[in-house]
C-alpha cells in the first residue's frame, strides 16, 4: 500500500516537473538574479558578471529622479482612472446590455465590445493614433460637438495621459462586459421579482441588489485590473513613447527605457523591484479579502 | 488499462520536457530572413567553389580544409540601397583568398542597436559592424565589444587620419587616440535638402550659396499654402526622427566648442545669443504655420518621406535621406531637389567658414570589427576593401563615401546615371561634396556630452510643445548641464 502511494507520488512529481522547471527557469530565478542585479550598477554593454555592489543606491537614487517619480504618479493615476470608470462603464453596459436586448443582438454586442481585448495591442494603437490624428475621425468627431480646436491629443502634454487612459478604457471594457454578463445570468431572478412586488423602480433594483450581487465579480475585476493597469506598457510604447517630456512615463516604460535603451539594467532591476513590491502587496490584498469572505 | 495510461502519460511528460529543453537551446544561427521573428535580414555568400589554400593567391584567410569562412556584416540600410551590390563584388574579389561575406540589416533605431550589443557579446555573431553615431561606437569601445583596431591600420600603413581626415577621426578616438571605428561616410547633416519645382513656382530664389535666418523664415513662409491637409508647409525640421541636426544647425557657427563656452569643458555655453536666435527662429517657423511643427510630427507621425517626399514640405532637414530621393519606386515623385546649407544667424556669418557649415566634419556609418570575432584578419580585409572603394555601390545610393581616394566626380556620375529622371539637382550635389573639407575643425572629448545633449533635447522639446519660454529652457539646460560639469 505504502509502495503504491510512493509510485503514485512519483508520478505526481514527475507531472509537476515541467511547470516547475519552467516557472524555476523563466519566473523564479529571472526574480532571484534581478533581486541581486537590482544592487548592482551593471551595465548591459558590459557583459555579463561586470558589475559592482552598490547595495542600496539605486534605491535612494530612485527618490531623486523625477523621472521615476513621474513615471510612479502616472501610473497610479492611470490606475486610479481607469480601473473604476472602466468597471462602471463595463457594468452598466453589461446592465442595460442584459435588461433591455434581445438575446440573439445581445451576444453580437458582446462579441463587438470584446473585440478590442483580443486584437493585436499595436494595431489598435496605430489605428488610435490615426484617430487622433488633427484631422481624424475622433479628432473631427470633437470638432463637430462644438470643441473649434482641439488639442494635439497625443503631443499635449495635458493630453496625452488623458487620451491614452480613454484608450485602456476602450480596449478592456468588452472583457469587463463578458465577466459581468456572465455574473448577471446566474443571478437568481426571484429577487427581482420580489424587488417588483415591494415596488423598487429600475434605478433602485440596480443599486440596492445588481452591485451588490456583482461584488464578488467586481472585486475579481478590480484586483486584475490593477494588475494589468499597473504593468500598462504596450499602448505607452507605440503610442507616446512616454512623451511629450515625461507625461505619459509609466513605470514598466520606465523599466524598459533603463534597461533596453540606456542599458541600465541595475537601475532598471530596482525599479521593477519596487513594481514587484506594488503588486505584491495587491495580491496580498486580494488573498486576505478571498480568505475572509471564505 | 491502467498500464496503458501510465505509459500514456510519460510519453505525454517526456514530449512536454523535451519541449522544455529544446525551446532552451540557443539558436545556433544568425537571425534569419524571417522578419517575424527577428528585425534583421541577411544577405548570403556566394556558393561558388572557392580556389583553396593551394591557389594561385598567397593570400588565405579561408579554413585550413579549402573552404572559405564567412564575416557577418551587419549594417542598418536596407541591402538594396548598394549593399547586395558590394558584397556580391566582395564576395567574387575575396573568393580566392577564403572569405565569403553576408550581410545582416538590423533597423537602427533602440531595440535594433540593443539587438547588436546582444549579438556582439556572443562569439562570432558579428564580424563586422557598420553602426551609426559617435556615441554607440563610444560605448561599443569602452565595453569591450569592438576590436581596438589601432594596431592593425599602423601594420597596414593606413594613415586614417590622412585617408579620411583628422577632424573627421577625432570625433570617434577612444582614450586620446585609440581607434575602434572608422567612418565610411560624408553626411553633413547641417545641409538641407529643397524642393525646386516649389521655389521656382513661388518666385523664392534657391539659397545654394547659403541664406540668413531671416531669409529662411521669410521663404518658408512664401513657400506655405493650402489649408488643413492640403497645407504645404515652407519647412520640415524632422525632430521626431532627429532633433540633434537642427541644433546641430544652431550650434554650427558656434564652432569647435559646439555645446560648450572652452574646450576644457568647464561649462555650457546655452547662455549665448546664438541659441536664443536660432531657437526663436525655428520657434517661429512653427509658430508663424510656415514649418511644421514637433507637435505635428507627434500627432501625425510625421517623417521625411511622408512631408518632404510627398511635395508637402519645401524645406527639409535630415541628409541622410538622400537615398530615399532617387528610389522613385517606393517614393514615386516628379520635383527635383537640390541641397542647399542651413541658414546662419545673420549677414555677419555669410563668410566661406560659416555659411557651408565646412567647419563641421559631418561624417557618419562607422565600420569597426566585433572583440569576439573569431576572423578579426578576414575582418580587417574587409574593412579595408569596403573604405577604400568596394563600398561604391552605396554611392548611388547617396551615401557618399568619405574616403580621400574616392573621386567626387565619379560619385556625381553615379548619381546622374540613377537619376534618369533628372529629379536630383546635380550642381547644388556638386558643391555640397566639393566644399572645402580641411576647414572642419577637430572636436576633442568633452565631457558628459551624451548626457549634456540629452538635456538639451529635453528642454528644446518643451519649448517647442510651449511647457516653457526659449530663454527659461535655456536657462533650465545651463543650470543642469553646469551641474554635471561642476
Amino acid at each position: 500500500m505504502r509502495q503504491k502511494k510512493k509510485q503514485k507520488d512519483r508520478i505526481a512529481y514527475l507531472f509537476l516537473l515541467p511547470s516547475m522547471l519552467g516557472v524555476s527557469l523563466f519566473s523564479l530565478g529571472p526574480l532571484l538574479l534581478s533581486l541581486f542585479i537590482s544592487i548592482t550598477d551593471w551595465n548591459f554593454t558590459m557583459g555579463f558578471g561586470n558589475w559592482n555592489i552598490v547595495w542600496l543606491d539605486n534605491f535612494i537614487a530612485l527618490l531623486t529622479d523625477e523621472w521615476f517619480v513621474a513615471s510612479l504618479v502616472n501610473t497610479l493615476l492611470i490606475t486610479l482612472v481607469t480601473v473604476p470608470v472602466g468597471l462602471s462603464l463595463a457594468m452598466i453596459i453589461a446592465v442595460l446590455i442584459d435588461s433591455f436586448c434581445h438575446k440573439k443582438l445581445a451576444n453580437a454586442l458582446r462579441v463587438a465590445m470584446y473585440m478590442p481585448h483580443i486584437c493585436n495591442i499595436v494595431a489598435t494603437s496605430t489605428v488610435w493614433m490615426a484617430l487622433f490624428s488633427a484631422y481624424g475621425p475622433f479628432t473631427q468627431l470633437v470638432r463637430s460637438l462644438g470643441w473649434g480646436n482641439p488639442p494635439k491629443w497625443l503631443a499635449s502634454y495635458t493630453w496625452a495621459l488623458p487620451a491614452l487612459m480613454f484608450v485602456i478604457i476602450w480596449a478592456g471594457l468588452g472583457y469587463s462586459v463578458f465577466i459581468y454578463s456572465a455574473s448577471l445570468a446566474s443571478m437568481p431572478k426571484e429577487i427581482y421579482e420580489s424587488a417588483d412586488l415591494d415596488g423598487a423602480n429600475g434605478i433602485q433594483k440596480f443599486l440596492y441588489i445588481t452591485v451588490p450581487q456583482l461584488q464578488p465579480t467586481t472585486f475579481f475585476l478590480t484586483i486584475t485590473g490593477v494588475i494589468s493597469s499597473v504593468k500598462v506598457f504596450g499602448y505607452v510604447n507605440i503610442m507616446t513613447k512616454g512623451g511629450p517630456g515625461s507625461s505619459t512615463y509609466t513605470l514598466v516604460y520606465y523599466i524598459y527605457t533603463s534597461a533596453f535603451k540606456y542599458y541600465k539594467f541595475g537601475y532598471a532591476s530596482a525599479i521593477a523591484m519596487i513594481l514587484f513590491l506594488i503588486l505584491l502587496i495587491i495580491t496580498l490584498i486580494q488573498w486576505r479579502v478571498n480568505r475572509e469572505e471564505a | 488499462m491502467k498500464q496503458i495510461s501510465k505509459v500514456i502519460a510519460l510519453i505525454v511528460l517526456g514530449a512536454i520536457l523535451l519541449g522544455v529543453f529544446t525551446g532552451c537551446t540557443p539558436n545556433s544561427t544568425s537571425p534569419t530572413s524571417n522578419g517575424s521573428e527577428s528585425n534583421a535580414t541577411v544577405q548570403s555568400a556566394s556558393s561558388e567553389t572557392p580556389a583553396g589554400p593551394s591557389a594561385s593567391s598567397d593570400e588565405w584567410y579561408g579554413n585550413a580544409d579549402g573552404t572559405p569562412i564567412t564575416l557577418k556584416v551587419w549594417g542598418g540600410i536596407q541591402p538594396e540601397y548598394g549593399y547586395d551590390e558590394a558584397i556580391a563584388n566582395f564576395n567574387r574579389e575575396f573568393l580566392d583568398k577564403g572569405i565569403q561575406a553576408e550581410y545582416v540589416r538590423y533597423v537602427n533605431d533602440p531595440d535594433g542597436n540593443l539587438q547588436v550589443d546582444t549579438y556582439l557579446m556572443s562569439n562570432g555573431e558579428i564580424d563586422v559592424l557598420v553602426g551609426y553615431g559617435a556615441a554607440p561606437l563610444l560605448n561599443r569601445a569602452s565595453s569591450g565589444q569592438l576590436l581596438n583596431i589601432t594596431d592593425l591600420l599602423a601594420a597596414d600603413g593606413f594613415d586614417s587620419e590622412k585617408e579620411l581626415g583628422k577632424a573627421s577621426m577625432s570625433s570617434y578616438w577612444v582614450d586620446g587616440d585609440q581607434i575602434y571605428g572608422l567612418p565610411t561616410i560624408y553626411s553633413n547633416n547641417r545641409w538641407m535638402m529643397v524642393n525646386v519645382d516649389l521655389f521656382e513656382a513661388a518666385g523664392v530664389p534657391i539659397p545654394y550659396n547659403g541664406w540668413t535666418y531671416a531669409e529662411y523664415l521669410s521663404a518658408a513662409e512664401k513657400l506655405t499654402s493650402g489649408e488643413g491637409p492640403n497645407r504645404i508647409y515652407g519647412g520640415m525640421w524632422c525632430f521626431q526622427q532627429d532633433m540633434v541636426q537642427s541644433l546641430g544647425v544652431i550650434s554650427s557657427v558656434l564652432g569647435q566648442h559646439g555645446y560648450y563656452k572652452d574646450l576644457d569643458s568647464t561649462e555650457t555655453n546655452f547662455d549665448s545669443e546664438i541659441w536664443v536666435k536660432g531657437m526663436k527662429m525655428v520657434k517661429d517657423s512653427i509658430d508663424g504655420g510656415y514649418a511644421y511643427g514637433l507637435d505635428d510630427e507627434i500627432s501625425e507621425s510625421l517623417t521625411f518621406a511622408n512631408t518632404f517626399l510627398e511635395g508637402k514640405a519645401a524645406i527639409s532637414l535630415n541628409i541622410s535621406q538622400l537615398r530615399l530621393i532617387l528610389d522613385t519606386e517606393t517614393y514615386p515623385h516628379e520635383f527635383k531637389t537640390a541641397l542647399v546649407p542651413g541658414p546662419v544667424p545673420d549677414e555677419s556669418y555669410m563668410t566661406d567658414e560659416y555659411k557651408y557649415h565646412t567647419n563641421y566634419s559631418g561624417t557618419n556609418d562607422l565600420i569597426s570589427i566585433a572583440k569576439n570575432s573569431e576572423h578579426p584578419e578576414a575582418g580587417y580585409q574587409f574593412l579595408k576593401w569596403y573604405l577604400t572603394g568596394g563600398m561604391g555601390p552605396l554611392a548611388g545610393y547617396g551615401r557618399i563615401p568619405l574616403w580621400s581616394g574616392f573621386d567626387s566626380n565619379i560619385i556625381t556620375s553615379v548619381l546622374a546615371d540613377k537619376d534618369k529622371a533628372g529629379i536630383l539637382d546635380l550642381d547644388s550635389l556638386d558643391t555640397y561634396l566639393n566644399i572645402d573639407k580641411s576647414a572642419a575643425l577637430i572636436r576633442p572629448a568633452f565631457k558628459s556630452y551624451t548626457e549634456i545633449e540629452a538635456i538639451l533635447k529635453e528642454e528644446f522639446q518643451n519649448i517647442l510643445l510651449g511647457q516653457t519660454s526659449i530663454e527659461q529652457g535655456l536657462a533650465s539646460a545651463k543650470s543642469r548641464s553646469d551641474a554635471l560639469l561642476a
